[in-house]
Order: structure tokens, then C-alpha cells, then sequence
């Protein structure tokens, strides 16, 4: 086909502005973006948050334009907005359209900081292609998670990511409209796994920027990722997800690079809170929202309901939540009865 | 409920085609050359496509042959034709000479001339046709043989002429919407689905779409069917097409989908039974054999396909939940369940229906029983499994309207894609399970078994289900106290599910507790020889048979009433 298509993106936040940029390298790009000012700023500068903004991609403040324009759209916008994002599209959606999401975190049907685990429901929680399937007649429906820093995207770096879909046919859309020489493209079918790889990520993260913040070094965050992912196998299978999924790209691939990167926000909220900050002047003080503490509080209702095998997810509840120190924490993780290696392989 | 209700007094039903020839399923029968050339064609077609390449194509026809070789030693039929030896031999010495010319120009026979070869054996084996006389007798025999045997309780046979006795429609209620399915039926292509518990299935399905005025379905009927005379003679002229279960192998699997798929293009309305053969362990399919259902699929693509979207027929997926107080087969359908799930990987072909007898036998029992049977419809879906309204027009969950169309459209083209198919197969699966469940009328016998059965299961809750049904069945006892309380609870619970269209009730369990008791355990008595459950004089329920109850409490299975007995 000469023609270019369009794919559309919806917001224009860190993440999506660097997804816009890696679509525009094969596709022009239609960029929604509800707040007007932002808009305004990328048609002026050229540049959104810290990158700048390929010529091929257009701005637009209308769903409706991006729906009748785009077969193939990418919605990135953080949990919290997403229902009201999705419902306000669904309108303009067809059958013929296919939604690949970035957004790694959980939506909830209930108020998180009063539910108890005694009355929770797991259908209540919600991955984001659950909830494009609830309030779309969206059926094509994908994910894409891995390690993406969009600080390194932006800079051109090399780098990969994974399109998961039950449908072949949205991974290979997906694959086709991303690939590049710096960009690989890798397949899964198991979308539940590799979405819940991507949110569950994010307090293995918080986890890490604490261990740095406390002054320690990379046998400890080695310790961190190789029993965190153990962590996210259990509570993976306990919610019905392939562990493979937690092995591949974004899985240990994006555990290695947000817990080793500064420029993660979940990792910088860690630090920051371990430095001796308060958690709440912390998150009053970012730009965007860092998932891990929602996904702090989510995990725990369902390793509480699940009965999963998590540790760390327990006790970084009690430091983040309930004033409980991070040395003591420490100790208690360290004195977690060690099963045999590798174990979560088993499961 | 919004629609229209039918009284026992309207059926029949007149037929949305009065004329029989102009039924979808008699002009196939009538181009009945160019119906088995399409399929055959376009079996061909397929197959060389997937093993491209003539090194392909002979290893598949290697595969082929062993197989069916294998079957003709291993599981040879009565009902096999006399030259499939001959057959085969000859294949087998084709494909020998295949190497033999090997790279030849001029080679005499091709892989491609043996595969044509075998499908068209297959399509001609497989094909059924429609014969509207022998319809016209059917028609005219059926009711006198039902309306004499309907009353025909032992003593009881001058009721059948008098005033009181019980119509089959009276015996047997027909739920759902009769109307949109009969709109449906004209607009488009209907794909009934419904539950499989018996060998009786066929014929109460028959039954039922014809009572409602529907022309007749075509559907697949195990060859081993044919084999009993009194069947054979119905089937094969009123349209059912043979499926041979012995046969695995690619090709022939192939040409029974395309053949599905082909008739379901032209039109003609189709049953499957989804679960794939009888429910062994008594409760509801809740995992489908997706195969023909994928045919479905398909076709409605390829009406896309042939059609603008406007004019493009319409495939349609009606559930329908075939509710039985008692089922001939019982007993050897647990056997082999509890065989199955104890990893004896050996399920029977033919069973206790294999003569004519026996099966009337069973209709006589059966029709005579206070109440057999519920038969409901559930609502009308599209292949994708959303609803249809009146006109036959999609919407989905969010009460959207949708274009069937659209699913089937990439970038604004549609395109082919096995893979979506399977899926969206799965998903109209999933969604006819669902249906199953909601639709599902609970029966008396059903909810005696149940509570019964759970009651036992509480007391021995130290040994695994394999070891109690073991047990020696005149150890077991229940409490008559214990068993009312727990049918007065269980009904509360169905009946707030009820409230919200989880599930539906039969008339009978708005009788008392003790009542819905006595009338289910008379009903499903009526048939075993060991009963299931019994009363003794003194006041306590007791089994003859605990597999059997289990079976039957099965149909309850996944409603999760467990915490209520």
C-alpha cells in the first residue's frame, strides 16, 4: 500500500508521546489530547514533555475524528481516566476497530482505601482490555508492555516491546505498524499475563528506587527482581495468566529496566519516600501519576483474597501505608523462609 | 416476559413456508449435483492450499490411508458399504505408483487426482437429502404414534380419548421467544444449538421446530444411528447427514465442515449439538466442541463476502435447552464419565439404543410420565454472539447497534483470517454456555437429585467423590427433615436467580417442598430399574443406585447451590 495509514493515539502524556513518535516513523499519526493548552503547546513548539514531536503527527481534540480516521488506535492514559476516556469513545467505535493499550495499571469498581478482601470480587477488578471489552463493541483488543522508558525512546535508543493479543492478527497489526530498525516487535496471545506483568511491575519498581534510596547496591536489587518476579508469577497464576508471559520482554525484560532506572516513576517515588520524604508531598509533586501505589493497594486485596504468595508486596503495604520502617522491613523480607530455587517455575 | 406466549392449543404452528419444496433444505436436495460439486471444489481447493506443494499433499494422503486402514481392521460396522477394502487398496497402490512416476510431466495420476478421489467418497457418504414425501408421512404418522402412547400409562389406554387427557403440548412446554425465531427463520439462516443429554435429542429437537412451524434442519447424525432400521429410514430422508466419529483424519474432518459450512451459505437451517456427543457426567456443557460451530462463522463471512452488506444473509444461533426428568442412558453415560474422569480413556460407540425396540420402549415411558420434559429457546444471537432483535439487526451488550460486517473488515477490507474465526468461535461458545445456564429449566427430579445428593456428599465429606460412589448404596440414608429444609432452601436461592434471568423454573416447584419431592422422585423413577431415590416406610430417603442420583444432581452442577443444602 503507497498510501500511509493513520493510527490514531489517545493522550498525549509522556508514554503516548513517545508511542506517537515510534508510530509516526512508519505511519502518520492522529495524537488525541483532551486538555486544549497542550494541544496548543505541541502545535507551537513541536515538543511535549521532553520530546519532540515527529512532523507526520497531527493533534486533535475529538474522539469522534480519531475514531472515523483511524482503524488501529492506541490508547495511553493513565487507569484512573481510563473508563471515562473509553465510555466517552465508545460511541464512535465499530467491530472494525482494533485498541492497543499501554496502560499498565488496574481499574476498580469499588473505593480501594475501604474495600476488604473478605468482600472483594475479583471480576470488580479489571485489567484495561477487560474493561475496553465491557464498554466497547471493541473485540479486537491488545496490550503492549515492556521495557519502554520513554525518556530512552525519546532518544532514539534501541529498544523492544511486546504486542499481546488472543487475536494474531493484532499483534501482527501492531508489529507492522511499530517495527523499526531501533524497535522490535515481539508476539504473545496471552494478554491477561502480559498485562498483568506490565502493572504488577510497578511495585517491584517502587521497591527498588527504596533500595537505592536506603544506599544499597545490585546484590540487593538482584535479590529485588528475581523474587519480585517470583511474586508476579504467583499472583499471575492466581488470577489465571501464563507464567511465561512473566519471563519475556514484559515480564523480567521490564522488571530489569524500571528497577534499574532513575528515570522510572515508580522508582523515583521509592527513592524519594526511603530518603525520608513524605509519600503524600511526593506524588503532590509529580507531573504524572506513578501506578505502583495504586498497584500497592490493588495487589494486596487480591493476594489477601487470593491467598497468593507475596512477601514483599505485604510488607511494602506496611511501609508505604501504615508508618512501618524500612530497616525492620528489610529484615523481615530477609528472614522470609527461603524455598528452593527458582521455585515459581514449578507452580 | 415481552413476547408473544403461545398456549398448548396453538400448536402446530403453520409453517413460515407453507410449500415444502421451496424449503431451504429441499432445493439442496434438489441441486443436490451442484451443492456436492461446491463442496467438494471447495474442499480441494482448501486442502491444497494448506499442504502446498505436492510433498505436502502425498504425506497428508499417507496419513489418510494409514488411518483408515487402521479403522477397517480396528472398528469395522455393519453399516460400512462392502468396497471400502477395495477402496483403499486401490488408493494405496496409487499412491504407491505416485513415486514410481515422480517427476514425470505426464504422470498418470497426480496427488491432487487421489485427493479429489477421497472427497468425493467423503462428500457422498456424508451427504443427506430431503424427501418431502417421506416428510409428508412423518408428519401424518408422528402424532398418532405420540398422541397413542402420550396417555398410555399401563391400564390407561381409553384416555387417550377422553376429555382430561394431556396434550403433548401440555406435557411438554415450549419456552422462549417462538415468534422472533420464526421472523428470524425467514430473514436469515437458523443454527439451532441445543444441549445433548440422549440419543433422543434429535428426535425431541425435530419435534420441537417442526411443532413451531420452522421448516426442517439439516444436521449431522452419528453413522452408528443408521444402523438402527426404524431411524434410518427417517433420518436419511428428512434431512440429516451422516458423521462418521471413527473417522480423525484431516480430509475427512474437512469435508464434513465444508459440507456444514456450504449448507448453511444455501440457506439451510442447521442443528449441531455443540457439546460434541451426549453429556457423559449429566450437567451442562460448559466446554463446546467448537468445529461445525466455526462453520457458522465462516459462512457468515463468506456472505459477506458475496453480498453487499444490505442483502448478505444473516446467519443466526439459537440455544436450546432440552430438559429431561429422566434419560435413557443414564447409567452407562455416568459409567462413562466416572471411566473418563478415572482416566480409562474408553467410551463405547454403540449403547443400550441399539435397536428399534429399546428405543420405543423409552418413548413409551417417556411420553407417558406426568411431565417428561421442558424444552426452552434461548435468545437468538448472531455468530458473534450478539443479540438479534426482530428485524435481525445486531446489538451488542451496550445495546449498540452493530454491523455483523464490520468483524470480519480490517482496515476497511474484509479479509480472511482463520485464527479470528477461531476466536470469535469461541467467544459465541462462551456465550451459548452462558445461554445454557440462564435458559436451563430446573426440574423437580433435577432439584431432588440435587439436594439429595449433596446431602450425602456433606455427611461422607472424608472420602473423595470416586470413593462414595462406591459406597454400597444401602448403607447411605437421608433424613426426611434434613432433605425438605435443604429443597425448601435450595428453592429460595433458585428463585431469587430466577428473579434475576439466571435460571428458570418448571411449574412444579411452586408446589410445597414435600410435593416437589414426591413428584420428582415419581418422575425419575419411573424409568430405572434401580431407583435413584425412594422413601422408605419409616420416614427416610434411601438410593439404589447413588451413581444415577449423581448423574442427576449433575444437571444442577455449576449454579453453585452447593452452600445452600
Amino acid at each position: 500500500m503507497s498510501e500511509k495509514r493513520t493510527i490514531g493515539v489517545i493522550g498525549a502524556g509522556s508514554f503516548g508521546s513517545a508511542i506517537a513518535n515510534l508510530l509516526a516513523e512508519n505511519n502518520k499519526v492522529l495524537l488525541y489530547e483532551r486538555s486544549e493548552s497542550v494541544r496548543e503547546a505541541i502545535l507551537r513548539d513541536g515538543k511535549n514533555r521532553n520530546h519532540v514531536m515527529h512532523g507526520d503527527i497531527e493533534v486533535t481534540g475529538s474522539l469522534e475524528e480519531v475514531a472515523s480516521r483511524c482503524y488501529l488506535i492506541f490508547p495511553v492514559v493513565p487507569s484512573q481516566y481510563f473508563k471515562s476516556m473509553i465510555m466517552e469513545f465508545s460511541p464512535w467505535l465499530r467491530p472494525d476497530h482494533i485498541l492497543i493499550h499501554a496502560t499498565k495499571g488496574f481499574h476498580c469498581e469499588f473505593d480501594i482505601d475501604t474495600m476488604k478482601p473478605e468482600d472483594l470480587k475479583l471480576k470488580q477488578i479489571k485489567t484495561m482490555s477487560e474493561l475496553i471489552r465491557e464498554e466497547t463493541c471493541v473485540v479486537r483488543v491488545g496490550c503492549l508492555a515492556g521495557p519502554n522508558l520513554a525518556a530512552e525512546l525519546a532518544e532514539h535508543q534501541p529498544a523492544a516491546t511486546v504486542i499481546a493479543s488472543r487475536f494474531d492478527e493484532v499483534i501482527h497489526e501492531g508489529q507492522h505498524a511499530m517495527r523499526s530498525d531501533r524497535f522490535q516487535v515481539y508476539g504473545n496471545r496471552d494478554l491477561l499475563g502480559i498485562e498483568l506483568a506490565g502493572v504488577l511491575k510497578n511495585y517491584v519498581a517502587l521497591a527498588s528506587g527504596a533500595l537505592s534510596g536506603l544506599g544499597y547496591g545490585e546484590n540487593a536489587r538482584a535479590l529485588l527482581i528475581t523474587r519480585g518476579m517470583g511474586e508476579m508469577i504467583y499472583i499471575g497464576k492466581a488470577l489465571g495468566a501464563d507464567k511465561r508471559s512473566f519471563l519475556g520482554m514484559a515480564g523480567i525484560g521490564d522488571l530489569i529496566a524500571t528497577c534499574s532506572s532513575p528515570k522510572s516513576r515508580n522508582y523515583s517515588v521509592g527513592y524519594r519516600v526511603a530518603k525520608g520524604e513524605k509519600l503524600e508531598e511526593v506524588l503532590a509533586s509529580m507531573t504524572e501519576v506513578a501506578e505502583g501505589i495504586r498497584t500497592l493497594k490493588i495487589g494486596k486485596l487480591i493476594v489477601d483474597h487470593t491467598h497468593a504468595n507475596a512477601p514483599l508486596l505485604q510488607i511494602m503495604n506496611k511501609v508505604f501505608f501504615d508508618g512501618f520502617d524500612f530497616d525492620k522491613a528489610i529484615k523481615m523480607l530477609m528472614r522470609v523462609h527461603v524455598a528452593a530455587d527458582a521455585e515459581y517455575l514449578d507452580i | 416476559m415481552s413476547y408473544r406466549v403461545f398456549t398448548p392449543q396453538d400448536y402446530p404452528l403453520p409453517y413460515i413456508i407453507e410449500d415444502t419444496t421451496q424449503w431451504p433444505i429441499a432445493r439442496l436436495t434438489t441441486d443436490s449435483e451442484a451443492f456436492t460439486a461446491a463442496v467438494q471444489q471447495a474442499v480441494l481447493d482448501k486442502l491444497i492450499h494448506r499442504y502446498h506443494g505436492k510433498e505436502g499433499l502425498k504425506n497428508e494422503l499417507e496419513r489418510v490411508l494409514y488411518q483408515e486402514r487402521i479403522r477397517l481392521t480396528q472398528t469395522p460396522w455393519k453399516a460400512d458399504p462392502k468396497d471400502e477394502r477395495q477402496f483403499w487398496n486401490n488408493i494405496k497402490s496409487r499412491i504407491v505408483k505416485l513415486d514410481a512416476n515422480a517427476g514425470q510431466a505426464d504422470a498418470m495420476t497426480t496427488e491432487e487426482d487421489i485427493l479429489r478421489e477421497i472427497v468425493h467418497r467423503y462428500v457422498h457418504e456424508i451427504v443427506g437429502q430431503f424427501n418431502p414425501a417421506a416428510f409428508k408421512f412423518a408428519r401424518g404418522i408422528l402424532p398418532i404414534f405420540f398422541g397413542r402412547v402420550l396417555n398410555a400409562a399401563p391400564g390407561k389406554w381409553f384416555k387417550t380419548l377422553s376429555a382430561n387427557a394431556k396434550t403433548i403440548h401440555e406435557k411438554i412446554p415450549i419456552t422462549g421467544d417462538i415468534e422472533h425465531i420464526r421472523s428470524l427463520a425467514r430473514k436469515g439462516t437458523v443454527i439451532v444449538v441445543p444441549t445433548h443429554f440422549s440419543n433422543m435429542d434429535s428426535i425431541m429437537v425435530g419435534w420441537v421446530l417442526n411443532e413451531i412451524g420452522l421448516p426442517a434442519f439439516t444436521y449431522g447424525a452419528g453413522l452408528n444411528l443408521f444402523s438402527i432400521k426404524l431411524l434410518s429410514y427417517f433420518m436419511s430422508n428428512l434431512g440429516a447427514y451422516k458423521v462418521d466419529r471413527r473417522k480423525k483424519n484431516g480430509v475427512y474432518l474437512e469435508t464434513l465442515k465444508t459440507y456444514s459450512r456450504e449448507a448453511i451459505e444455501r440457506g439451510a437451517h442447521s442443528i449441531f449439538f455443540p457439546g460434541g456427543t451426549r453429556s457423559r457426567s449429566g450437567s451442562l456443557e460448559k466446554r463446546l466442541k467448537l468445529g461445525l460451530l466455526g462453520t457458522a462463522v465462516e459462512a457468515q463471512k463468506n456472505n459477506f463476502k458475496k453480498f453487499p452488506d444490505d442483502l448478505a444473509p444473516r446467519v443466526y444461533v439459537v440455544p436450546l435447552i432440552i430438559n429431561y426428568h429422566f434419560v435413557l442412558e443414564a447409567e452407562s453415560l455416568i459409567n462413562d464419565y466416572l471411566k473418563e474422569t478415572g482416566k480409562e480413556k474408553f467410551i463405547r460407540e454403540n449403547d443400550d439404543y441399539s435397536t428399534s425396540f429399546a428405543m420405543v420402549k423409552f418413548i413409551f415411558k417417556f411420553l407417558s410420565a406426568s411431565s417428561s420434559l421442558a424444552m426452552s429457546f434461548g435468545t437468538p444471537m448472531d455468530v458473534l454472539g450478539n443479540s438479534v432483535d426482530e428485524n435481525g439487526d445486531s446489538y451488542n451488550h451496550l445495546s449498540q447497534k452493530i454491523s455483523v460486517r464490520h468483524y470480519f473488515m480490517n482496515h476497511g477490507e474484509l479479509t480472511d483470517n482463520q485464527q479470528r474465526e477461531e476466536e470469535y468461535t469461541k467467544m459465541l461458545g462462551e456465550k451459548i454456555v452462558s445461554q445454557y445456564f440462564k435458559h436451563n429449566v430446573v426440574l423437580t427430579s433435577h432439584l431432588v437429585c440435587f439436594c439429595a445428593f449433596e446431602l450425602i456428599r456433606k455427611k461422607y465429606n472424608y472420602v473423595d467423590i470416586f470413593t462414595l460412589l462406591r459406597t454400597p448404596a444401602e448403607d447411605i440414608h437421608i433424613n426426611e427433615n434434613d432433605l425438605i429444609a435443604a429443597i425448601g432452601r435450595v428453592k429460595d436461592q433458585l428463585k431469587e436467580m430466577n428473579k434475576n434471568n439466571e435460571v428458570l423454573l418448571s411449574l412444579e416447584l411452586r408446589f410445597t417442598d414435600e410435593k416437589v419431592i414426591e413428584h420428582g422422585m415419581n418422575n425419575i423413577n419411573l424409568y430405572h430399574s434401580r431407583s435413584p431415590l425412594l422413601r422408605s416406610s419409616d420416614g427416610y430417603y434411601y438410593t439404589e443406585d447413588l451413581k444415577l442420583l449423581y448423574y442427576y444432581h449433575n444437571r444442577l452442577d455449576g449454579y453453585k447451590l452447593e452452600k445452600y443444602v
